[in-house]
């Protein structure tokens, strides 16, 4: 119990040390507009990105065979999470046309490739289950 | 006191039966949600203290002293700060994923101990996908935000490491538990294990191609698979990645005025002028030292130039405690830069007129750029026009 209360009060301490930092830095840090991105990124995980995850899960399981359910919806999560987090690159946000090192690839034919080998993995691990005679 | 609707009754024992049939899945127990966390901690301590020693070079308080060798150290440990930040990305949202019917619970709270524990899950969630999320476009040069990177990134990295601290200690009798569990007695339980070992194995493949596609951006010999990186080491003005182009400085005409001189200054007096001619003929060094950026990129390059501890003795000031190292840059946050009195006598520390052989292209900070060992690339200050002894 008394360790629970010391780290309870030292961990709320060194939050407090942030809010102090952005509150001290007010004009670069911006405090409300931070607050309000936490908020908001805690909204949408848990109201949006958490349903569609489960929603997605158990469709796979609908549809997909036992041996190879594990293995699509692996697949499925890293091919959204990876067009998420290249979803900027796609787009080509970042990149400065005076700059020819910003975002300087083809990442819509480097995502293709990287998925492809994903679903490539897949595939392999569902064959493999099936000579083993696994299950999900 | 009216009766709660009968459909608002079948709705919570909905939620209550999903949520036993989740916690009943090997992949929501509490020994998946324990290894994950310590994955997480470990990534989001390192990714903590590499961030923070790269803000105490940057802003060092008066005890911080930062070391110029080995050269390559800042390359690294930037280097690992954004490797760890993005292998952290599958394992958080596999974490949130597997605890999230955990959330589902009813009364949220069973005493002013568990009510704490259970608020700074808010700043943990949260600030973790905040970190994470700017960080990541950060690196992709994507700034869709108001609050300056840097600042906010500083700020919500120490409530995040607060709130994971509290989260740490209140769950720890549980992954004791659950870490110390064997779980091969029956052979259902095999089932389970597989199930787990399955969720983890992928969660940790999933990791680990994150990093791979992106770390060859640092990694020299990872070049070929980085193709999800936001910059190349290859790729640029002579061969290697620009920042801040001379345009998008404002110095692309003064830095090309044929009438440039390099001025020595103390207290606001010219202690000796160089002109270009002065500059190349006292060019005699040559170091292989990489630009670090703080975005997670570097690359290697051989520079030449003169020492600036021989520009400073040329000019009669050999002795001065530090130098600021100023632009030609009127505005902009990273227009000058200190050197320490360790990082002047240190051998390797130019001002470049040549990279690879050839004369400095004028994106890369012609006709002088700042080249030392062990720096942040934002402090190897470019279009230098000004040495200020203090």
């Amino acid at each position: 119990m008394a360790v629970l209360v010391l780290a309870l009060c030292c961990g709320w301490g060194i939050i407090a040390v942030g809010v102090w930092s952005a509150v001290g830095d007010a004009r670069d840090a911006h405090p409300v507009a931070l607050v309000v991105h936490l908020v908001t990124f805690d909204l949408i995980h848990d109201l949006a990105i958490s349903p569609v995850l489960f929603l997605g899960g158990w469709m796979i399981g609908k549809v997909v065979p036992d041996v190879a359910r594990g293995p699509v919806r692996g697949a499925a999560a890293a091919t959204a999470l990876y067009t998420a987090m290249a979803f900027p690159l796609l787009r080509g946000w970042g990149r400065r046309p005076t700059n020819s090192s910003t975002l300087p690839l083809d990442y819509g034919q480097n995502l293709a490739i990287v998925v492809g080998l994903v679903w490539l993995l897949a595939a392999a691990t569902i064959v493999l289950r099936g000579r083993n005679g696994g299950s999900r | 006191m009216e009766s709660p609707a009968p459909e608002s009754i079948a709705a919570v024992a909905r939620a209550k039966r999903w949520r036993e049939q989740r916690l009943s899945d090997p992949r929501h127990s509490d020994r998946v949600a324990a290894i994950l966390g310590i994955a997480l901690g470990v990534s989001f301590t390192v990714c903590f203290l590499t961030g923070l020693l790269s803000h105490l070079i940057q802003h060092p308080p008066i005890w911080f002293s930062w070391t110029t060798r080995p050269a390559g150290t800042y390359r690294v440990t930037q280097g690992l700060h954004v490797a760890t930040g993005i292998a952290a990305i599958p394992l958080l949202f596999a974490k949130l994923w597997s605890v999230f019917p955990r959330l589902l619970q009813w009364p949220l709270a069973t005493g002013v101990l568990h009510a704490a524990e259970r608020l700074s899950l808010l700043p943990l969630v949260g600030g973790s996908l905040f970190m994470v999320v700017t960080g990541l476009a950060n690196v992709q040069l994507w700034y869709p935000w108001v609050f300056y990177f840097p600042a906010g990134h500083f700020a919500v990295s120490f409530v995040v490491m607060g709130a994971l601290l509290v989260h740490l200690v209140s769950k720890s009798a549980i992954s004791r538990g659950a870490l110390g569990h064997d779980g091969r007695s029956e052979p259902e339980r095999e089932v389970v294990v597989q199930g787990r070992r399955r969720f983890l194995a992928a969660v940790g493949a999933i990791s680990a191609g994150a990093v791979v596609t992106t770390v060859g951006q640092t990694v020299f010999p990872l070049r070929g698979l980085a193709l999800l990186a936001p910059r190349h080491p290859d790729i640029g003005v002579q061969n290697f990645p620009v920042n801040k182009t001379a345009r998008e400085a404002g110095v692309a005409t003064s830095a090309l005025d044929p009438s440039f001189v390099l001025t020595v200054e103390s207290d606001g007096v010219v202690l000796r002028a160089f002109t270009l001619d002065d500059l190349y003929a006292m060019a005699t060094r040559t170091a292989t030292l990489p630009i670090a950026c703080v975005e997670g990129w570097s690359a290697s390059q051989t520079w030449r130039g003169p020492r600036v501890s021989d520009i400073l003795e040329e000019a009669a000031a050999p002795g001065t405690r530090s130098v600021s190292v100023e632009s030609l840059q009127r505005g902009g946050r990273h227009r000058r830069s200190v050197l320490t009195r360790a990082q002047i006598d240190d051998a390797d520390t130019l001002l470049a007129v040549e990279v690879d052989g050839e004369p400095l292209h004028v994106d890369h900070g012609f006709p002088l750029r700042l080249i030392s060992p062990n720096r942040p690339g934002v402090m190897q200050t470019k279009w230098v026009s000004r040495l200020v002894v203090q």
